[in-house]
């Protein structure tokens, strides 16, 4: 028997308090296999929700390593993603789906 | 969703007080990506350079929408408490419980239900995911899971076990990281490296290796654990 793991989970567990106070959303449109706008301009150190709408019939992905974030947009539906905080800087995005034309960035100011 | 999860830290605190067991195979995270569809390989090679048991699962899976994720695992060599090897089957549900980023941290559970191919064993196991972005391209992940096994041939009993990992995003090739495993069987952490190769849209290979050191007598001393996904 190895009681550390109780104490791991209890303080790991614990730690499921959440905060969610309304947050700046943006919105990003999908058309044509393009994103507009194509670049966005978001504030430093902020929780973001953007609101990503595809307006294709066929499903896209927005996908960003340096966000951390991959979600699918199915046609005609929308998408929900949280970013940040993040700090000041470029952080480039693109739909998996349609890489060569569907690009964009989102620009971390303060 | 807080009272819930207060719930189910109390619920698996309890059963702490048992014994656990569960393979150095891999930490989870608690995101499902809609319509993907995998293919993996998997191995855990105990007591590297002595006595060489290798462990291994093959397993398909596919994400239903962007909450809830599936798979079936064939486990080429499983291994009981008394040291037998055996085969077995294994399915998995993870369910993504938050949109990643839009709470303090994300969180997901897992289901798991197996059964042995040669003898009369059974489990069934409830994992709470839990991961937290944190400053400065690190990462880190917990995995608690209780379970329950019952069969015939086996002692029935609940058991625990927690998975840690704490990741540095580096690049998309190329993420180091260090783990701990710790179960009731085996006490041990260790270096990790992970990364994704993108093969085309929508492909790409997710590839881990792992060296886990014991951290107790009853741990084998070095371990090795790796793990290829084919995702499309």
């Amino acid at each position: 028997m190895k009681p550390t793991i109780n104490y791991a989970l209890l303080v790991l567990l614990c730690f499921c308090g959440s905060v969610n106070a309304e947050v700046p959303t943006f919105t990003i449109e999908i058309r044509e296999h393009l994103f507009y706008p194509s670049q966005l301009v978001i504030p430093a150190n902020a929780k973001v929700k953007l609101i990503v709408i595809n307006r294709d019939s066929t499903p896209e992905e927005f996908e960003s390593y340096e966000l951390n974030r991959e979600k699918i947009i199915m046609g005609g539906a929308k998408a929900i993603i949280f970013i940040g905080p993040l700090i000041p800087g470029d952080y480039p995005f693109f739909g998996e789906f349609n890489p060569k034309t569907a690009q964009g960035m989102i620009r971390v100011e303060n | 969703m807080n009272n819930y999860l207060v719930s189910s830290a109390l619920f698996l605190s309890a059963l702490g007080v048992m014994e656990a067991h569960a393979e150095m195979n891999r930490v989870y995270h608690p995101y499902v990506e809609q319509h993907e569809r995998e293919l993996e390989y998997g191995f855990t090679l105990r007591d590297a350079g002595d006595a060489n048991l290798l462990l291994n699962r093959a397993g398909m899976g596919y994400a239903w929408n962007d909450k809830l994720f599936t798979e079936f695992y064939l486990l080429t060599e499983s291994i009981t408490h008394e040291g037998e090897q055996i085969r077995g089957y294994e399915l998995e549900a993870k369910w993504q419980l938050t949109e990643q980023g839009e709470y303090w941290a994300d969180w997901g559970l897992l289901l798991e239900a197996g059964t042995a191919k040669d003898i009369n064993s059974h489990e069934i196991a409830l994992g709470v995911l839990w991961e937290k972005e944190l400053a400065s391209h690190w990462v880190a992940t917990a995995n608690a899971i209780a379970e329950y096994e019952y069969g015939s041939d086996i002692k029935d009993e609940f058991e625990t076990a927690l998975r840690a990992q704490l990741r540095y995003r580096y690049s998309i090739g190329f993420e180091p990281a260090f783990e701990f495993y710790l179960d009731d069987q085996d006490w041990a952490a260790g270096p990790a490296l992970m990364g994704t190769v993108k093969l085309s849209s929508r492909k790409q290979l997710r590839w881990e290796l792992g060296l886990l050191f014991g951290l107790d007598g009853d741990t084998p001393e070095n371990n090795v654990r790796g793990g290829i996904e084919f995702e499309f």
